[in-house]
């Protein structure tokens, strides 16, 4: 385990802020981003000596992310079927702790609304246009990538990458006030 | 548009940077993976882990009830050499038509109910057992260990005996049953019957074999997985080797045109006999090697697991007894449409009836044949429900394991959770179910005797048409009553219980059951006119009586299934509290 423990330590070490920052950006509420990360780690960790080829690990961790992903978002469904009142460790359902980061940080109100609008219509997603969207957008990954990811074609990608976009423009649209206006939108990317 | 994909653009980089803030480095991450609450995330094996091996020991011991019973049933009904005993063989012999369904429902009637009554006593047993007993873990693991052997032994025995005996009367005699062929002498002065010599003698040969597996099996001897696979390719040839030479030489089927030699018969029960040995016992082998791997694979239990084991007992429990609840509500509803439609569901024809024409090639036959076509109609709806209780055992554990195993929280409080939430359920599913088939049971009997037949012929007949929808309304009442049961009210729960309910009961259901039996309720009641020739239907309207009747025997059944249910609950201890 601890040889297994310094091979996933070297091999992290360049994908590691990629692989964050996409664990995070697929979950409403950052903490949650960070409990994805850290299951989808563990299971790495476990799994390693089945990984042949180093050079396939960037590859090979976005898709544990995206399995763990998946298998909460399959909980998140149990849980609403047979609700068990239990600890927060979901990613759609919780809400961002977003006042606690508004007053210990320099991130602006304008920014912070513009991410928590973001994340509840990312939220609002099936799971497989939400990876697309945030691997596409987000972490500038090509159609061809995304699509070896998903395991589905090229085509398929665009599909549901066109699919994400429309149904977040309709949650947009049904945001209390319509969509935000360009000033306060403008905000956020201050 | 543009605006707005402009504004998604602009807050889905507002998201990118926010997930850049609070970083954690890789090494912080890393040095994560040991907080115990990162590895409580993983899903929480080690409390399930005494339900695996009180599963495996439930699964051994219903498989020796259910091969018990299918090798009992064989032995006394489907070989035909009991019939050498006397006139007692052909009672028994009669009551098993030639339909296929008729036999699969006399073999399948008795394993099912001995799997699924084997399976909870005994899960329940060793469940109540395991928080008493100093080590949990050895006890359950002890228990499957002891009824390992004769789980194998049994279901390879039963397993041969099923195929050999299905495969010989399905090849060699084409399922010809009826008793006269039996005795029939062949050109060389043979019957049938000693033709089947050396079936016996492999039925026997059967039984040795298993002995042998079952013994080697308890001392742990197990087969090596080539060994498995050798086993399997042999008994595939052999097979193989069978129906090509049946096939080749004219072998099959035995008939009085074509009778094999005797040792064209011996070779053919030798090799057939030892290719389904090999393949029953490859089988046999997997299905010990899957119990004896989810065995090896449990870490040991945590503590309470002992507690969750009983706990999930239970909830199986309730489950199975909601799923067969809900099945007999269905079936009885099913049973109905069918004597609503009976043209589109049968394909049994009487003589000249005018309803059997295109529309036997367009709906599914066998719902009617299985439901309500003939005598043995009631042990198949049985049967139905029993399969239904088990399908919904298994998804109870299922389920069970699922939600108690993945979800946050306390995996026994989790379980509990779940046991008090599905006990309302349970109850007013059985109690429909009950109800449902009391009704139908009992009113059915009245007004259609003989099923399918009274309602082919009694298609022109206002009577059975209002009859049977009155029948469709006292479903829907039944699944109401049901409903408000299972809402749990403390205030209907306690009215319901009450005595006095029960005397309501038993007055109405009473009363229905006295009046029904002493008047004449048969929608075919007929009159015969010997100068036109013809035959009038004039069943008694009964325009009050009739609907009365069937609303007395309902409101009658629920309320005391319902008190008997509730009384029932009240006195076993509830494993949650």
């Amino acid at each position: 385990m601890e040889g297994s423990r310094e091979r996933l330590r070297r091999l992290l070490e360049p994908v590691h802020d990629r692989a964050l920052s996409f664990a995070r950006c697929l979950c409403r509420a950052r903490a949650d981003g960070d409990d994805l990360y850290q299951e989808a780690l563990l299971r790495a960790l476990l799994k390693l000596d089945g990984l042949r080829d180093d050079a396939a690990f960037r590859a090979w961790l976005f898709r544990i992310v995206v399995s763990v992903h998946r298998n909460r978002c399959r909980r998140a469904f149990w849980r609403r079927l047979l609700p068990l009142g239990e600890a927060s460790d979901g990613d759609s359902t919780s809400e961002p702790p977003l006042l606690l980061d508004l007053r210990t940080s320099d991130w602006s109100p304008d920014a912070a609304n513009a991410a928590s609008r973001a994340r509840a219509a990312l939220a609002a997603l099936p799971a497989v246009q939400r990876e697309a969207i945030v691997l596409f957008e987000i972490e500038g990954w090509q159609v061809d990538e995304i699509a070896a990811l998903q395991r589905v074609s090229a085509s398929a990608v665009k599909s549901r990458l066109a699919r994400g976009r429309d149904r977040m423009r309709a949650h947009y649209h049904q945001q209390p006030g319509g969509a935000p206006t360009p000033a306060l939108a403008r905000g956020a990317s201050r | 548009m543009t605006t707005l994909d402009d504004t998604i653009t602009r807050d889905l980089a507002a998201v990118a940077a926010d997930s850049r803030r609070a970083w954690r480095t890789a090494d912080d991450a890393l040095a994560r993976l040991d907080v115990p609450t990162t590895r409580a995330a993983a899903p929480r094996l080690d409390a399930l882990a005494l339900t695996a091996v009180t599963q495996v020991f439930a699964r051994r011991v219903a498989r020796i009830a259910a091969g018990g019973a299918a090798m009992l049933v064989i032995a006394i009904v489907a070989t035909p050499a009991f019939l050498v005993i006397g006139n007692g063989g052909y009672d028994i012999a009669a009551a098993v038509d030639d339909n296929a369904l008729g036999i699969a429902a006399w073999l399948a009637a008795p394993m099912l109910i001995a799997h699924t009554v084997a399976r909870q006593l005994a899960a329940r047993w060793l469940a109540t057992r395991l928080p008493s007993s100093a080590s949990p873990d050895e006890l359950a693991r002890r228990l499957a260990r002891r009824v390992d052997g004769w789980s194998t032994g049994v279901l390879f025995a039963a397993g041969t005996w099923i195929a050999l005996v299905a495969g010989v009367l399905y090849l060699a005699f084409h399922r010809s049953f009826p008793l006269t062929p039996w005795f029939e002498r062949f050109a060389d002065g043979t019957t049938r019957m000693d033709r089947l010599d050396p079936l016996l003698v492999a039925l026997f040969a059967t039984v040795v074999v298993a002995c042998v597996l079952g013994r080697a099996f308890t001392r742990a001897l197990p087969w090596a997985p080539r060994t498995a696979r050798l086993a399997l390719a042999a008994g595939l040839a052999a097979a193989a080797l069978t129906v090509g030479a049946g096939l080749r030489f004219e072998l099959w089927p035995i008939a009085p045109h074509a009778v094999p030699t005797r040792v064209a018969s011996w070779f053919l029960t030798v090799v057939g006999a030892g290719s389904v040995m090999l393949l029953v016992g490859v089988f046999a082998w997997w299905v010990r090697a899957r119990d004896e791997r989810a065995v090896a694979t449990c870490p040991p239990p945590a503590a309470g697991a002992a507690r969750i084991a009983l706990l999930e007992n239970v909830f199986a429990r309730r489950v199975a007894w909601t799923n067969a609840g809900v099945a007999s509500l269905l079936t009885m509803a099913l049973v109905v449409a069918i004597l609503n439609w009976p043209d589109r569901y049968t394909l049994v024809c009487f003589g000249s009836a005018p309803f059997c024409g295109a529309a036997r090639d367009l709906m599914p036959s066998w719902i009617a044949e299985l439901l309500v076509a003939d005598d043995h109609r009631w042990l198949r709806v049985f049967v139905t429900i029993v399969a239904a209780h088990a399908l919904g055992a298994r998804a109870g554990r299922w389920i069970f394991g699922r939600v108690v195993g993945r979800a946050g929280g306390l995996p026994e409080e989790n379980a509990r959770e779940l046991v008090v939430r599905v006990a309302d359920a349970s109850l007013a599913a059985v109690v429909a179910g009950l109800t449902a088939v009391a009704t139908i049971a009992v009113t059915t009997r009245w007004s259609f005797p003989d099923m399918l037949p009274s309602a082919l012929y009694a298609l022109a007949n206002d009577v059975a048409r209002t009859t049977l929808r009155q029948l469709a309304i006292a479903i829907a009442l039944i699944a109401a009553l049901a409903s408000l049961l299972g809402l749990g009210r403390a205030r209907v729960t306690r009215t319901l219980r009450h005595p006095l309910a029960l005397g309501l009961g038993v007055a109405l259901a009473g009363w229905a059951t006295w009046v029904g039996t002493s008047r004449d309720l048969n929608v075919l009641h007929a009159t015969y006119d010997r100068a036109s020739r013809t035959t009038t239907y004039d069943s008694p309207p009964l325009e009050l009586l009739r609907p009365a009747l069937i609303l007395g025997v309902t409101v009658g059944a629920f309320l005391i299934f319902t008190w008997l249910a509730l009384r029932w609950r009240g006195r076993t201890r509830d494993p949650a509290a």
